[in-house]
């Protein structure tokens, strides 16, 4: 089985804020599936690493998270984006877009184009 | 902003000791029954699908750990923890306790004392402005082995007059005079002092005004200047006390002002700089002597304040000129055997004296105690952590992190 890569914090950070942005209200288990099925399943997240980071967040004051019914009828912890969130969200998605611009342009540059 | 509102969620969570960590068990329960859930849907046997769900999540000792990292502060808790393992392992041994903590008391108690004495004496030893100006003007006669002669009153006015102080003053050295006629009698400490003693000293009075610096009057001028500590204690701070007659000795004084709280006379004995009542006076007509050359002023002091810049040794070659000038012009007032000189001594020197030696020396001597006190206890404590070996090493198989056992030994 091939060796699946590891998510690191901060772009874990902005793939929770970024599902709730999209689907709305979700418990931890459903973000956890959203990451998995949207990265095609190449990445495993150690999924309990998630709850740290969700509470993290809520301690930021991205995400604020209440008790609620899961699909089964069970009591689950549903986490909504705020406003603050939102934002957070926005800047950090134009960092990344940013970076990634850069590091693609370093590996569509050739040996000729320089000289 | 976002540090802040993380930072202060996370105090607020340490303060309230909130159980928020259940909160982490029943949501660890929920994704792992869902996660279950799905592999049995997937088609996995119940055993199976509860396993690789468990696989899935991830080691739940480390994620409980940094959950618990991210809801409280672990810095402070471990603090905390520190402290309160501290004050039990004092209480535990309270003889060990008790001689560490008087070791260590003695060494700074100590060291505190004598340094606020070297700075009350060594680095701030006049409280007056410009203080490096201040120097004090002594009359010695070597040739016949005397020192300290006083000074004359002519000798007086050739110095204000020579150009190389801003002005010169002479001063009693206190004595104590009864103060009548108010509810009770008292017994106050005086100085008679020249009208421009003040001026020298760079001071104003808080209340009215000090003596006229040009103020000619021979004797007494009956004016009064009383300290702060006078004024509050015997006359209530009373705000009329500018004009108020004090009888002192039987003659009758007008007070012109009151001197700053806080003000202490220059002098090397504390009775000089405590004194309470300043008299103005010309040291020249009734009831002193005539001003002749050969009437010296035993018991007097001349303090006088260079002009800006001058250094003492500049100060003192003018004088040793002018002391010369005065021989020749008066050779019959200073014969030669006696070797008449006139000296001048920073001020600084009179309130420290000869104690500056013995201060440094007592000042080392206590930091060397505090230095064998801190030995002292350090080898207490050498002795005492090589007894509890046993108990780290314990400590540390059953899994406690190096720094932990660490701060806890």
């Amino acid at each position: 089985m091939p060796e699946k890569p590891d998510v690191l914090q901060g772009t874990l950070a902005l793939m929770v804020l970024k599902t709730l942005d999209l689907l709305g209200p979700l418990h931890g288990y459903g973000i956890a599936r959203r990451i998995e099925q949207i990265s095609g399943d190449l990445l495993a997240v150690n999924q309990g690493t998630l709850y740290p980071l969700l509470l993290k967040l809520e301690h930021e004051g991205a995400i604020v998270s209440d008790w609620g019914a899961s699909e089964n009828n069970r009591r689950a912890r549903f986490y909504r984006l705020t406003r603050a969130g939102r934002k957070q969200l926005k800047t950090e998605t134009r960092d990344w877009d940013q970076t990634a611009a850069i590091i693609s342009r370093f590996f569509e540059v050739k040996a000729e184009d320089l000289s | 902003m976002k540090f802040l509102r993380r930072f202060f969620a996370r105090l607020s969570n340490l303060a309230t000791d909130s159980r928020a960590d259940q909160r982490l068990l029943e949501e660890m329960e929920e994704h792992l029954a869902q996660q279950t859930a799905d592999n049995v849907r997937a088609g996995m046997p119940a055993a199976e699908a509860r396993r690789q769900a468990m696989l899935k999540f991830g080691a739940v000792g480390t994620i409980r750990e940094d959950y618990h990292t991210e809801l409280k502060l672990p810095f402070i808790e471990t603090l905390l923890q520190d402290l309160r393992y501290a004050v039990r392992m004092l209480l535990r041994s309270p003889g060990f306790s008790f001689i560490a903590i008087a070791t260590m008391a003695l060494g700074v108690g100590a060291t505190t004392a004598i340094y606020s004495v070297i700075d009350a004496t060594l680095l701030h030893p006049l409280p007056y402005p410009s203080p490096a100006e201040l120097v004090r003007i002594q009359d010695d006669l070597p040739g016949v082995g005397a020192q300290g002669v006083g000074i004359s009153v002519p000798e007086w006015r050739d110095l204000e007059s020579s150009g190389i102080f801003q002005s010169a003053a002479i001063t009693g050295t206190g004595a104590n005079v009864n103060l009548t006629g108010s509810a009770q009698p008292l017994r106050l400490s005086f100085k008679q002092v020249t009208p421009n003693y003040f001026a020298v000293l760079g001071v104003d009075a808080q209340w009215g005004r000090t003596f006229d610096p040009h103020d000619a009057t021979p004797g007494y001028n009956l004016e009064v200047v009383i300290s702060d500590g006078l004024w509050r204690r015997e006359f209530g701070a009373d705000p009329h006390i500018l004009g108020k007659a004090l009888r002192l000795d039987n003659d009758v004084y007008h007070v012109v002002g009151v001197m700053p709280r806080g003000f202490r006379d220059q002098g090397s004995s504390s009775e000089e700089q405590n004194v309470e009542l300043w008299l103005g006076a010309g040291f020249a007509g009734v009831p002193f002597p005539p001003p002749l050359r050969s009437s010296r002023l035993r018991s007097r002091v001349v303090i006088a304040r260079l002009k800006p810049g001058l250094s003492i040794a500049a100060a003192q070659a003018g004088l040793d000129a002018l002391v010369e000038s005065l021989k020749k012009q008066y050779p019959a007032e200073y014969p030669a055997p006696t070797k008449w000189t006139v000296r001048l001594i920073p001020l600084s020197e009179t309130v420290v004296g000869s104690v500056r030696q013995s201060l440094i020396l007592l000042f080392g001597a206590v930091g060397l105690v505090l230095l064998i006190s801190c030995v002292n206890v350090a080898n207490l404590l050498l002795a005492k952590a090589s007894g509890r070996s046993r108990e780290i090493a314990v400590r540390q198989a059953l899994g406690a992190q190096k720094n932990a056992s660490s701060a806890s030994s």
